[in-house]
């Protein structure tokens, strides 16, 4: 067996060495990679290293409160537990992945938490290849799967009219008394009644503005590279987006002017709503300058909805498929499936708001993460890579999946880690100018699901917690 | 031979049986969310991964069929410090339901690569082995504009078989002599003949094409007579109006259209992510890529995009194409003018609709070139 060994050199890697000292046995099956600390773990170093055949990945640091850096491994720790979400949610066993802390005079705790994850992950690889026979035994399970999922009766009309009574001459006026430089809204003019994003910055191109069903695009990137002070008509997704785009300093607040548009949901060229807007349960822009339409409130159950589409499961809002939704046996399947039909074209990429990066992990250069060769290893690690990269930065808009030519559903996979760390660490992704987004800050008692706790140690009195993910909340920042 | 057959639909997977033999059978299926070529088990009728049966009415698939003639990623050959191991085998396909854009589509590709100083030999080898069979739209879709574009939606010789479809029943034409050889004997062929003028699309074949007079299969379908037919492609098949096609002035400087409109307003909204190329059926541009791997390497042959920075971006760092607005012009230029202009008339867009309906911000490369010759001509 082959198990990846990420050390962090103050703690872990000194906790190896004191083993080899004390001659502590432990099977030889780790290969040890020395790190400066486990906040500098990219996840993709541990993607990439399961994709490439290692059979399990163990990245061990220094204690809680015990950081060489202070506190590089809180942040880990959050980073960790997504990951091992978001790997679990793409039908990877979820022993094939092992954190733990082991601290530089812990030679036998070392020694001992290799004996254990060895274990573990030699039985997560038989788990995983009985899973993949079951999986094939039980066959066409895809088949069924395919062919339900257009049939929600999603049919939508929405009362344009009143909105876009408002609207005109409210950009008109933004534009006349120089509140904005420019407008970005939506007009008409696409094919199958599709919304045309539209920019204004004259107010006698302001009338033809307009707000529908069909205002698909998302707005919220455009932002970004505008000169001057811009009003967008905004989506509660799009304000989301805003949001968090401000919070990432790539936007100011000072240059955006938010024109909150209540929102029932988007249609799809045969009139039914789309499945990111069957999930959504944001009806209203969390932040806004001005709103037009009525308040609908943001939780809970929302009664505007039509025919009760929302759904709380993953992936789908056809109630035809939430009843065939893929056992947790067959969530690998799923995701390969995906996989196949990816064609590497990155247009989700391009156009999710969330990413903006100048130059994306699989195009750099060095290191070379993507193979030339479009394989579903490279399709993993791009579409795993892209999911991390937007953990707790997802506002769900399904633009993702809107823009995919080959129709692969990888939002599910983004959406499974967006609700675990909503539930987890109570942050939904763009509410408010102030909350810190979650994966930028830490609790000193954040939970560690899914961490390695064998033997553990004495003296982490800060971390009694382990495996426990109710006990988060109302502890102060360290 | 030469008659037309009809065959019923029931009977059409048997027909492509018969046809297939060692060719794998790929045709559109339903997938859930789009209409996809997937490959078809022959014996069950049923895609070999997932999705519906064979899709026999007019909904047409998302891609083309270029990836079996131009695959996204091609091995070429393998090496080593001492040889060079070719991959030349090509997996023969059986291609159902091609549409005739994609038919004329695919005779602009094999313009391109088979003519000329860079004649490729996969292309070739492909081309060779495939066996294409294509179909007649009863409908135009929303974003269609073929007709703009001058081609016929009931028709396209540039295939081996052609059929219409009539209901229940697919009406059949052999148009190469590969079609017709392949095509006969085959156990499930009505043995009622029909004449096509008595099909639906009868009027507008006849008009068409002398090939359907004659009824002799045309040996259209080869690569020797693409060079002599290729300079009378156009007025041929294109009996419209020419006043209503979409095309640029192909006599004008290529730097006449430069500036000629505002090309960063009118593709403000782009985000660059590139599908349209994915899903052209004419976007022929690819790149190499070596991959190393102790001892031995690979060379592949992959789908490039010129609406990505990186296919302009030089070594130096330099990108002459480096905003959005300049990467647009270019696909819109080559499609309608640098292709013209190098290859004897033959216009790289055949108003399938493709990157219009796939678009994430809905823009219409038919109007874009419309407001350039309401820039031209005043």
């Amino acid at each position: 067996m082959k198990i990846v060994a990420f050390l962090c050199t103050w703690c872990s890697y000194a906790g190896a060495d004191l083993a080899g000292t004390g001659r502590n046995q432990y099977p030889p099956d780790i290969r040890v990679i020395r790190i400066p600390c486990s906040g500098r773990i990219n996840p993709i170093y541990i993607i990439k290293a399961l994709l490439e055949g290692a059979d399990g990945v163990m990245v061990s640091g220094c204690h809680p409160g015990d950081c060489h850096y202070l506190v590089g491994n809180y942040f880990a720790r959050r980073r960790f537990v997504v990951l091992k979400q978001l790997l679990t949610a793409a039908g990877f066993d979820e022993n094939r992945v092992q954190f733990t802390w082991v601290s530089a005079s812990e030679g036998a705790r070392f020694a001992d938490v290799v004996k254990d994850v060895t274990q573990k992950v030699a039985a997560a690889v038989e788990h995983e290849a009985t899973q993949g026979e079951n999986a094939r035994a039980q066959g066409d399970g895809s088949l069924v799967l395919t062919q339900g999922v257009a049939q929600g009766d999603g049919s939508l009309v929405l009362s344009a009219g009143l909105a876009q009574g408002e609207l005109i001459p409210l950009c008109k006026k933004l534009l006349e008394d120089g509140t904005v430089d420019t407008v970005i809204g939506f007009q008409i003019g696409g094919e199958m009644g599709l919304s045309l994003p539209y920019f204004v910055s004259s107010p006698d191109e302001a009338d033809k503005f307009v707000w529908n069903n069909r205002c698909v695009p998302m707005l919220a990137d455009y932002l970004r590279g505008k000169q001057g002070k811009t009003a967008i008509v905004a989506k509660p997704c799009d304000a989301r987006a805003v949001v968090n785009l401000i919070k990432e300093n790539q936007l100011k607040r000072d240059d955006v002017y938010i024109i909150g548009m209540s929102c029932d949901g988007i249609a799809d060229s045969e009139g039914k709503l789309l499945p990111a807007c069957a999930d959504c349960t944001v009806k209203t822009p969390p932040v806004y300058d001005v709103l037009i339409g009525e308040e609908k409130g943001t939780q809970g159950e929302n009664a505007s909805f039509p025919n009760g589409l929302r759904s709380k499961t993953m992936g789908t809002g056809s109630p035809v498929t939430q009843t065939i939704e893929p056992s947790p046996c067959l969530d690998s399947d799923r995701f390969q499936r995906e996989m196949e039909k990816c064609i590497l074209c990155y247009s989700c990429r391009q156009s999710c708001y969330g990413c903006y990066c100048k130059t994306c992990f699989v195009e750099r250069g060095e290191p070379d993460w993507q193979t030339a060769e479009p394989d579903i290893g490279a399709k993993m690690l791009y579409h795993l890579g892209r999911a991390m990269h937007l953990a707790g930065r997802c506002v769900e808009c399904g633009a993702c999946e809107n823009a995919c030519a080959s129709g692969v559903d990888i939002r599910y996979l983004i959406k499974s880690i967006t609700d675990f760390i909503e539930e987890t660490y109570d942050y939904k992704t763009g509410m408010d100018l102030e909350t810190e987004p979650a994966m930028l800050t830490y609790k000193a008692d954040d939970p560690e699901t899914g961490f390695q706790c064998f033997g553990k140690s004495e003296n982490t009195s800060n971390t009694d917690t382990e495996g426990d993910i109710t006990n988060t909340g109302g502890v102060a920042n360290v | 031979m030469s008659e037309n057959n009809v065959i019923n639909k029931k009977d059409m997977m048997d027909f492509l049986k018969h046809l297939s033999g060692e060719r794998t059978l790929v045709a559109p299926v339903d997938t859930g969310k789009i209409i996809e070529y997937q490959k078809i088990a022959v014996d069950t009728g049923i895609p070999v991964s997932h999705g519906s049966p064979i899709i026999m009415d007019d909904r047409v698939s998302y891609k083309s069929i270029k990836e079996f003639y131009f695959p996204q990623t091609e091995l070429m050959f393998t090496f080593d410090e001492n040889d060079v191991t070719d991959h030349s085998e090509m997996p023969g396909y059986v291609i159902f339901g091609a549409r005739p854009c994609d038919l004329e589509a695919l005779r602009v590709m094999s313009i391109v690569y088979t003519t000329g100083k860079y004649a490729d030999p996969f292309f070739q080898r492909r081309f060779e082995a495939n066996l294409l069979i294509g179909i007649a739209c009863n409908e135009k879709k929303p974003e269609c504009f073929c007709d703009k574009m001058g081609i016929s939606k009931d028709y396209s010789d540039f295939c081996d078989i052609f059929l219409v479809n009539i209901g229940d029943s697919y009406e059949i034409k052999y148009v190469s002599d590969k079609g017709s050889r392949q095509g006969d004997g085959s156990p499930v062929l009505s043995t009622e003949r029909i004449p096509w003028k008595h099909s639906v699309a009868s009027n507008a074949l006849s008009e068409l094409s002398e090939v359907f007079k004659t009824g002799e299969p045309s040996p259209c379908l080869s690569i020797a007579s693409l060079t002599q037919n290729d300079t009378n492609m156009q007025q041929d098949c294109h009996p419209e109006d020419s006043k209503d096609l979409i095309a640029l002035d192909t006599g004008k400087e290529d730097s006449a259209f430069f500036d000629i409109i505002d090309w960063q307003k009118v593709t403000e909204t782009c985000k660059g992510c590139g599908i349209c190329t994915y899903v052209c059926p004419t976007c022929y541009c690819f790149d190499f890529k070596d991959v190393t791997e102790k001892g031995t390497a690979k060379r592949y042959k992959c789908w490039d995009s010129c609406m990505y920075p990186r296919f302009t971006l030089h070594a130096s760092g330099h990108n002459p194409r480096e905003h959005r607005f300049e990467r647009y012009r270019q696909r819109v230029l080559h499609k309608y003018k640098y292709v013209p202009n190098l290859f004897d008339g033959a216009v790289a867009c055949t108003g399938c609709g493709r990157c219009v309906r796939s678009c994430p911000v809905g823009i219409n490369i038919k109007n874009i070139v419309k407001l350039i010759n309401e820039a031209v001509e005043p």
